[in-house]
């Protein structure tokens, strides 16, 4: 077959891979933010998380999405991001 | 002064063959006459060798004879510093003195006829034209994309399903010419942006939403049921985000109501749901690819559905207006007829409703109804509300009894009621349920969903059987994605 001509039909913006971030170092005055995305027993799993974190010695945040059909809005982010060294999202069903 | 004289010509036209030596002369004789030929290397020498000419010089991928255009060869133009003064197009012996005389060159055509007319030019073939449209639309920015060379030794469809840019299916591969094609269908400018898809913000411009059109087999008619389509899933309410990654099986789903339907021959009837229409596949496709390959959100790694389901590679059809005994869904949201309306719905995957039996309205809401109530889950109101496909035989009967519309949902939601003691967590033999303080009892039972509105109708199918279809979508702003409506003309 002979070569011929096509157009990208991405964004071409996809980077070709994701880079992890840094680990986090814990000390004791790490502050961890979980948030809740309003599914169903996200709860059940976030309290467990809390526990074992807490008992590390850890500070824990909870926060809570209204719904999980949408992104967090950009405040609950910004607070998140200035409050906490590390986030954990429960993508619970 | 930079006068000469130029001349076009192609290897399987007489009268370029005709006056091919009197110019191949004046060129031996090293007057300002360039010979450029349209056809390939061998065939350009097979006629010099003929006609015992030089060898021609090619006008390699159509570079000169795409800028001048003519209709026929030979085309003879007197330029000047590579500007056109005059031209003549097949032979006129008369004219070409006043050309030869303007550029101080002389052709020797007493043998010549006084006149004989050309062949088409080779830019006039659609496969030359179509390419030098597509360079045009490269030139004048209207197409910016980045562009990729395949084929050759490996398989172009394996080539750009190793590179995640189909469903899976093989695609029509998106060259230049195809896509300057599509985008003929709509007036937009190609770098207008139809929105900004998640969860990478990839910004959909038209020309990206034609490349995709084309890989999905769209026909070109139906870009702008495309565009509006897309402009509808990108609105901020319908959430995009997490229809794209949701574990549900939801996708979007386009219903087109309106007079565009026809006129791209979409199918409204019988297995209008089903394969084999080339309009109904190509439209679901081309917004399911734009949003795939825009937006980066790909199955199994941001796509988190579960099971997915079959509509997900593309879900469109059309509603029945020639024959509904009610308004269309764009009338009903305000459209006038003569407007194409464009809904989007987060929809999962149809079931049937099927009941032969019943010969009565109020029969077959109590059908429907039973059907609404086990809809995603038969413990569980107010999330999902149904969009119901209804074809003539069941319509017909609801249009006999005088059952407006309206009527007919609020006849469906009231037979969708349950006591609110079945509905309880534990009730049934089953862990699901909604606590009381979130269902609203009046005592009658409680409906599938809060509202009879949210229940939608569209007649489409089939003139024979008595098969309904219900589709589970999500109806409101709290819970989910509400169904967008655009109008298809706004993107003509």
């Amino acid at each position: 077959m002979n070569e011929f001509e096509i157009l990208d039909p991405t964004s071409e913006q996809e980077p070709e891979n994701w880079p992890l971030a840094p680990r986090l170092l814990r000390h004791s005055g790490t502050h961890i933010g979980l948030l809740d995305i309003s599914k169903p027993q996200g709860d059940l799993f976030l309290d467990e998380i809390e526990r074992r974190l807490r008992e590390q010695g850890l500070l824990v945040t909870r926060y809570r999405k209204p719904t999980m059909t949408r992104p967090a809005v950009p405040e609950l982010v910004k607070e998140i991001v200035g409050t906490c060294d590390a986030a954990v999202v429960a993508l619970a069903d | 002064m930079a006068r000469e004289l130029l001349i076009l010509i192609k290897h399987d036209c007489e009268t370029c063959a005709l006056v091919l030596p009197a110019l191949d002369a004046a060129v031996r004789a090293g007057q300002r006459v360039r010979i450029l030929s349209q056809s390939g290397r061998n065939e350009s020498d097979v006629l010099a060798a003929r006609l015992g000419l030089r060898p021609l010089e090619i006008d390699t991928d159509y570079e000169v004879s795409g800028r001048f255009d003519p209709e026929a060869v030979p085309a003879l133009l007197l330029i000047d510093d590579g500007a056109e003064l005059d031209r003549v197009e097949g032979f006129d012996r008369a004219r070409y003195d006043v050309l030869a005389a303007a550029a101080d060159v002389q052709l020797d055509l007493l043998e010549l006829p006084a006149t004989q007319p050309g062949c088409a030019s080779r830019t006039r073939d659609a496969d030359v034209e179509a390419r030098l449209r597509a360079r045009r639309a490269r030139r004048d920015g209207r197409i910016r994309s980045r562009s990729l060379r395949v084929g050759g030794v490996e398989d172009v469809h394996e080539s750009l399903y190793r590179r995640g840019w189909t469903d899976g299916l093989p695609v029509v591969p998106p060259t230049p010419e195809r896509v300057v094609a599509m985008l003929d269908h709509t007036r937009r400018d190609p770098q207008e942006v139809v929105g900004v898809i998640p969860p990478y913000a990839g910004e959909a411009t038209v020309e990206k939403v034609a490349i995709n059109a084309v890989m999905a087999g769209c026909p070109g008619p139906a870009l702008p049921i495309v565009l509006a389509a897309l402009s509808a899933a990108c609105e901020e309410s319908f959430s995009l985000q997490g229809v794209i990654a949701t574990t549900n099986p939801m996708g979007p789903l386009v219903v087109v109501s309106g007079p565009m339907a026809a006129k791209v021959e979409m199918n409204s009837g019988g297995n209008c749901l089903g394969q084999g229409n080339r309009a109904n596949l190509g439209i679901g496709r081309a917004l399911q690819l734009t949003l795939r390959n825009i937006g980066g959100g790909r199955p199994g790694r941001d796509d988190r559905a579960t099971t997915g389901q079959m509509g997900k590679v593309g879900a469109c059809f059309a509603e029945r207006l020639e024959d509904s005994p009610w308004p269309s869904l764009s009338l009903e949201r305000g459209l006038s007829a003569d407007r194409t309306g464009v809904h989007v719905f987060a929809a999962e995957g149809p079931r049937v409703m099927s009941d032969a039996t019943s010969r009565t309205a109020r029969s077959l809401a109590a059908s429907l109804g039973m059907v609404v109530d086990a809809m995603a889950h038969p413990k569980i109101r107010n999330q999902l509300a149904p969009l119901l496909v209804l074809p003539p035989s069941i319509a017909r009967v609801f249009g006999r009894e005088g059952w407006s519309k309206a009527r007919v949902k609020r006849e469906i939601l009231e037979r969708s009621k349950r006591p609110i003691e079945d509905l309880l967590p534990g009730a049934r033999g089953c862990e699901v349920g909604q606590g009381e303080d979130l269902l609203d009892d009046d005592g009658s039972g409680i409906p599938k969903v809060a509202s009879a509105d949210d229940i939608v109708i569209v007649h489409a199918g089939g003139d024979v059987g008595s098969m309904a279809m219900v589709m589970a979508y999500f109806p409101n702003l709290t819970r989910g994605s509400p169904p967008v409506l655009r109008c298809a003309e706004d993107w003509q």
